[in-house]
């Protein structure tokens, strides 16, 4: 890209020191102060003749393109000079949100001719979404600074940063699944992988169950039984009715984030995960396992924002492949907005099995000037929410309430119980 | 880095500290020290602060005093003077655009090389230029037979300037 030579503004600054000089002369006809300005006419003057255009090549490559909220980007700028660069300044414009981690995005150099220099800079995003990096602009400046030649590269590549995912240390089962490959395993025999026992070979049998040890001691046929393998579909339902707090901090990336971390966790247990946004439309995802799941779910994730909305979306219409019967759902809310109580009790009729995530509002509002301030609010709104909730415990669905930075520090203590359902629903609908 | 940044604070501080202390070289009055320590003051937070226009203000405030002090005490010309002021202001103009790039870029080491040499050309081509028109001023009144060349020698001059407010207008 051809470069262009535009003026400073310490250009003007130098200009204005001229005339000022040169007026202080004539008024006090002295010659001094114009032998004072002498050095500024030589700069600006010099400025102006040295014309050479530099040439070089410029390269930026970007590391990896899809990372998790606070992983490290790193960019690589390449640089090759085809004639001498006097001083070169170039820079990286990154992103409001993003931070330099490490090295820097704006570096001054010089190269000889045929000579080639890589900087590099390690860039962090502590907030999910899609990112634009690699827009450069240089500026080379033959000389002083007065009259630089300027460019801007685009080498625009998208960069999506995924919501953080963290491990969640238990394991909460659902209460219904189904025969599939999975890691839920059945009472009943069946395909599977976990050895259940051996008995005689009975008509019908595959050859290859056969267990030969046993049957060659006993001089008759013996096979090998496994344990059906189960798995559940789960569902996340993410309210994005409401968002409260700044584009920094705010409920709707803390719910985000608390559901991509129970989307890895099922997903790596081998169950399959669907993701539903409510925010008076409904948007989904239908359930799915595997890694490729994974992302779509992420991708989902990277995008969800809070939109206006009058409607109030109803659960009946959406559909059974996306809201499968004996489904575990987990309904991730702030409960700021009524709409949310109609989906709850929509679910409740229909006899769904969920848990309830509370997100409070509390951890990403900004702190109050008094500590007792912030501590009295918090404790109103628990308040307020479990007046809210009363009816809900009493219909046995276990609620959540963020009590600390982390969503699911409550869940962890339900999961770590184990028995999370009434005794009476606990058994596995095998089969 | 750290080593740059302080020998160019060193270098800025000591263009400063010469740029503000030239007129109490000539007298020492109340109102002339006064603008001295702003004309410091001015040049010194405009560097530390990397706005500008704090710079280019003590500048010409610097212009000023110096302009009054001469005024005041009458003193002879002194073309020197002058020219070392010049170099003086052009450093610390030009060292306090340096110094922000330090503030927000990693420089590399050659860079500041090539900083200084471009520093001591302009300084060896203003001091030519100085001690050229020197020369001319000082001979500019004994051309009292050739009549004529005082006159070309102004349309030259007044040629110049124009052609070089054309250039810097470009």
């Amino acid at each position: 890209m051809a470069m262009q030579r535009r003026n400073s503004a310490q250009n003007h600054y130098y200009f204005s020191l001229l005339l000022v000089g040169v007026v202080f002369s004539v008024v006090s006809r002295r010659l001094e102060p114009l032998f004072m300005i002498l050095p500024l006419l030589i700069a600006l003057l010099h400025s102006r003749l040295s014309q050479t255009e530099p040439r070089f090549t410029l390269q930026c490559h970007l590391t990896p393109l899809r990372v998790f909220e606070g992983d490290r980007v790193t960019v690589h700028l390449t640089i090759q000079a085809e004639t001498a660069l006097p001083p070169m300044e170039l820079w990286h414009l990154l992103p409001a949100e993003a931070i330099c981690a490490e090295g820097r995005q704006r570096v001054l150099f010089t190269l000889d001719a045929g000579e080639h220099r890589t900087f590099l800079h390690e860039v962090t995003f502590p907030r999910r979404g899609k990112y634009v990096l690699g827009r450069l602009y240089a500026r080379v400046h033959p000389g002083t600074d007065l009259q630089p030649f300027l460019a801007e590269y685009h080498y625009d590549q998208l960069c999506y940063v995924y919501p953080h995912v963290a491990p969640l240390p238990h394991h909460l089962p659902p209460m219904y699944t189904h025969a599939s490959f999975g890691n839920y395993v059945s009472r009943t025999a069946g395909e599977g992988l976990e050895f259940a026992g051996i008995r005689p070979y009975s008509s019908g049998d595959r050859v290859r169950r056969v267990h030969w040890r046993t049957s060659l001691r006993r001089q008759q046929l013996y096979v090998t039984d496994y344990y059906r393998e189960r798995n559940a579909d789960i569902i996340i339902l993410l309210d994005t009715l409401v968002s409260l707090g700044s584009p920094q901090a705010n409920t709707l990336d803390v719910s985000v984030r608390a559901a991509a971390a129970l989307a890895a966790h099922y997903l790596y247990h081998k169950d399959r995960v669907g993701l539903i946004h409510y925010g008076g439309v409904c948007t989904w995802i239908p359930p799915g396992s595997g890694q490729p799941q994974l992302y779509r779910l992420l991708d989902a994730l990277l995008g969800t924002q809070t939109l206006f909305s009058y409607l109030t979306a109803d659960i009946a219409r959406i559909p059974p492949r996306v809201l499968p019967p004996g489904a575990l759902i987990f309904v991730i809310t702030t409960m700021l907005d009524g709409r949310i109580d109609v989906a709850l009790h929509d679910l409740l009729a229909r006899g769904f099995q969920f848990v309830l995530l509370v997100i409070s509002p509390a951890h990403v509002m900004p702190t109050a000037k008094h500590q007792r301030s912030s501590e009295a609010i918090a404790r109103l709104w628990r308040l307020e929410m479990g007046l809210r909730l009363q009816e809900l415990h009493r219909l046995g669905v276990p609620v959540v309430m963020q009590n600390s930075g982390d969503p699911l520090a409550g869940l962890y203590a339900m999961m770590s119980r184990g028995s999370l359902w009434p005794r009476t629903r606990q058994d596995w609908h095998a089969g | 880095m750290a080593a740059h940044k302080t020998g160019l604070a060193c270098w800025l501080g000591l263009s400063t500290l010469l740029w503000s202390l030239y007129p109490l070289l000539f007298t020492q009055a109340r109102g002339i020290v006064m603008l001295v320590i702003l004309t410091g003051g001015l040049a010194l937070s405009g560097w530390l602060t990397g706005i500008p226009l704090l710079v280019v203000g003590s500048g010409g405030l610097g212009l000023l005093t110096l302009t009054l002090t001469l005024v005041i005490t009458a003193q002879p010309p002194n073309l020197w003077l002058g020219l070392s002021a010049g170099i003086t202001l052009l450093a610390l103009l030009d060292g306090s655009q340096r110094f922000a790039y330090l503030r927000y870029c990693h420089v590399e080491p050659r860079v500041l090389t090539a900083w200084l040499g471009v520093f001591m050309r302009i300084t060896g081509l203003s001091l030519l230029a100085g001690i050229a028109l020197a020369l001319l001023v000082v001979n500019l009144p004994t051309q009292g037979e050739v009549a004529s060349l005082a006159g070309l020698l102004t349309i030259a001059g007044a040629s110049l300037f124009v052609a070089v407010l054309a250039l810097l207008l470009l």
